[in-house]
């Protein structure tokens, strides 16, 4: 039955890989009515982190804190992230240093957020902002059954605000059943 | 109005007994609570709205809250109606806790059930705030502009002394770096005597992006007070153009105070624009006005040194960034160059040589100045070719 299905995937698909699914990029498959944003500027939410041009990014309003809360249609495995300067790098400053990753967490707050012990923190460099560079690997282990990302950025290079051009998120998804495999019988 | 999600806190203290606005202040305030509800619940079928009653009979007699964030009207009307007036005064503290209950509020929109929409608080405040320190407020706005909430203040009596308290939450939840001039925090005093949902009716908390709605009508809220009071599914392109025409008079009055001097500016630049602009009637002047007329006298200003060199019969000149009006110019310019090299007749040419006929053509050109040198430098130049045309015929 296993065997089938996969059989029957990899015959319809030119690049067939292990479980049928390589990685991808997950903001294909964000829920969109159930993520949100803290402290993001009205002028630039944060749905533009996703229109794949770092002049349209994301800017905090208040402060350089920002909470940005991605939740996905479906449990998803997540490999690697990538945040892009905004304005490719024109101002340096608004560069997001220290990110907190936090892993299916409903509601978190700047009240409550600092409470919470994060699955990872990253720390950005100038260089991993580049558009060119590669994306950072999460640990893999930590990330298996993802509902929900929550990223809380805490600090910056200096700046008033916070500004992030762009944000890639690449995964796969746990295999779950796809309808497309179902094929009719008989 | 666009999708929202609403908290409404209501001050029971025992100051609310006061006469001052009639039947009382409870009385009152449950009025325009009341007013909010369905103006905020009609306005967007998903939208949803919730009660907290600032002070309360059990122990900690801080805030309570009445009803969580809900769209069903009956349950948020209920909770309004019996808003009892209660509280213990404690010398050294205010009837009610502005800034908890803020926090209050804050917590419950946090875990609204649709995430999708804006997050707004309307607080009423009827007892004296005289042991709140400003500090405190100003904290609780900035934290309430952190988390993007939007905060209305409605004070009911006590102003003297609320007043400028409040005002200082409202400042700091609106922001300070917010340069667009973009409130979507209001403060609304209301006067003694008055009845508070007379002045909420056309007050910005309750017209949204329409400043005064029109024939609003007493009890219930317009529907359609964005739209001028026309329902835009009758008429769209109405309701659109009164739309748009009542948050231009909506930013016009926003801005007018600060204005006051900029548009005294603005006057110098109309009058350095020239007539051409046309509402030059217009006595109460705004900003934006005077920002329309100086881009107006900018883009001529533009058009003229482009429409010179159209004149100098350049035709291989690109056009990619010449705006329309020299754009034109120049179309007409060259057309007149094909007549003349097609036909090579000088009739029509010599009516194009007739300095008197081409003053007064370029007279009429909007933003086309005949008696500037450069053009006049022009004109003579393609005199010139043309003649040197000629000789080349001949």
């Amino acid at each position: 039955m296993m065997n089938a299905a996969t059989a029957a995937g990899g015959a319809s698909e030119p690049a067939p890989a292990e479980d049928g699914n390589s990685l991808i990029d997950l903001s294909t498959i964000l829920d969109k009515s159930a993520c949100y944003a803290r402290n993001e500027n009205a002028g630039f939410p944060w749905g533009n982190l996703f229109i794949g041009d770092s002049r349209l990014g994301m800017r905090s309003d208040a402060d350089e804190q920002l909470i940005i809360h991605l939740s996905f249609q479906e449990f998803v495995r997540v490999k690697s992230i990538k945040f892009n300067e905004y304005n490719n790098g024109a101002d340096p400053e608004l560069n997001p240093v220290k990110v907190h990753i936090h892993i299916n967490r409903n509601n978190l707050g700047f009240e409550d957020i600092e409470d919470v012990d994060p699955a990872q923190t990253i720390t950005l460099t100038a260089a991993d902002l580049k558009e060119s560079s590669n994306p950072i690997e999460l640990y893999f282990v930590k990330f298996q059954r993802v509902k929900s990302l929550t990223f809380y950025i805490d600090e910056n290079e200096g700046g008033d605000i916070t500004a992030i051009g762009g944000l890639r998120i690449m995964g796969k998804t746990v295999a779950t059943t796809n309808m497309k495999d179902f094929k009719k019988q008989g | 109005m666009p999708l929202e999600s609403c908290m409404i806190l209501l001050d029971n203290s025992e100051f609310m007994r006061n006469g001052d606005y009639l039947p009382s202040r409870l009385d009152a305030q449950s009025d325009a609570a009341n007013m909010i509800v369905n103006q905020k619940t009609q306005s967007n079928p998903e939208s949803t709205v919730g009660v907290i009653s600032m002070s309360s009979t059990g122990p900690a007699s801080g805030a309570e809250l009445l009803v969580s964030p809900t769209d069903d009207l009956g349950k948020i009307l209920g909770a309004l109606h019996k808003v009892p007036l209660c509280g213990k005064m404690v010398v050294g503290k205010d009837a009610v806790d502005v800034a908890a209950s803020v926090q209050v509020a804050t917590l419950a929109l946090k875990h609204r059930r649709n995430k999708n929409g804006s997050q707004r608080i309307v607080l009423f405040v009827g007892s004296p705030l005289s042991h709140a320190d400003t500090k405190g407020l100003v904290k609780a706005g900035k934290q309430l502009k952190k988390n993007n909430v939007f905060i209305d203040v409605i004070v009911l009596g006590e102003v003297e002394e609320n007043e400028p308290k409040l005002r200082e939450l409202v400042d700091a939840a609106n922001g300070t770096s917010n340069e667009e001039g973009e409130r979507n925090c209001h403060l609304v005093t209301i006067p003694a005597g008055v009845l508070p949902s007379d002045v909420l009716i056309s007050s910005p908390i309750l017209a949204g992006d329409g400043g005064v709605t029109m024939g609003g009508g007493g009890g219930g809220g317009d529907a359609f007070a964005e739209y001028g009071g026309i329902d835009p599914n009758m008429d769209p392109e109405l309701a659109m153009v009164l739309r748009v025409s009542m948050e231009e008079e909506r930013a016009r009055q926003e801005r007018a105070a600060a204005a006051a001097n900029e548009a005294k500016e603005g006057e110098e630049s109309k009058t350095e624009g020239g007539g051409e602009g046309g509402n030059a009637a217009m006595e109460d002047m705004s900003d934006e006005d005077a920002l329309l007329q100086q881009a107006l006298a900018m883009s001529m200003a533009e058009s003229q040194p482009s429409s010179e060199e159209a004149a100098g019969a350049d035709t291989a000149m690109d056009i990619a960034d010449v705006d329309d009006d020299a754009a034109m110019q120049m179309a007409l310019q060259m057309s007149m160059q094909t007549e003349e090299s097609s036909e090579g007749a000088t009739a029509s040419g010599g009516q194009f040589q007739d300095p008197a006929f081409v003053s007064n053509l370029l007279g009429s050109l909007p933003g086309v100045n005949p008696d500037d040198p450069a053009i006049q430098e022009a004109l003579r130049k393609a005199k010139e070719d043309e003649d040197n045309k000629d000789k080349d015929k001949k």
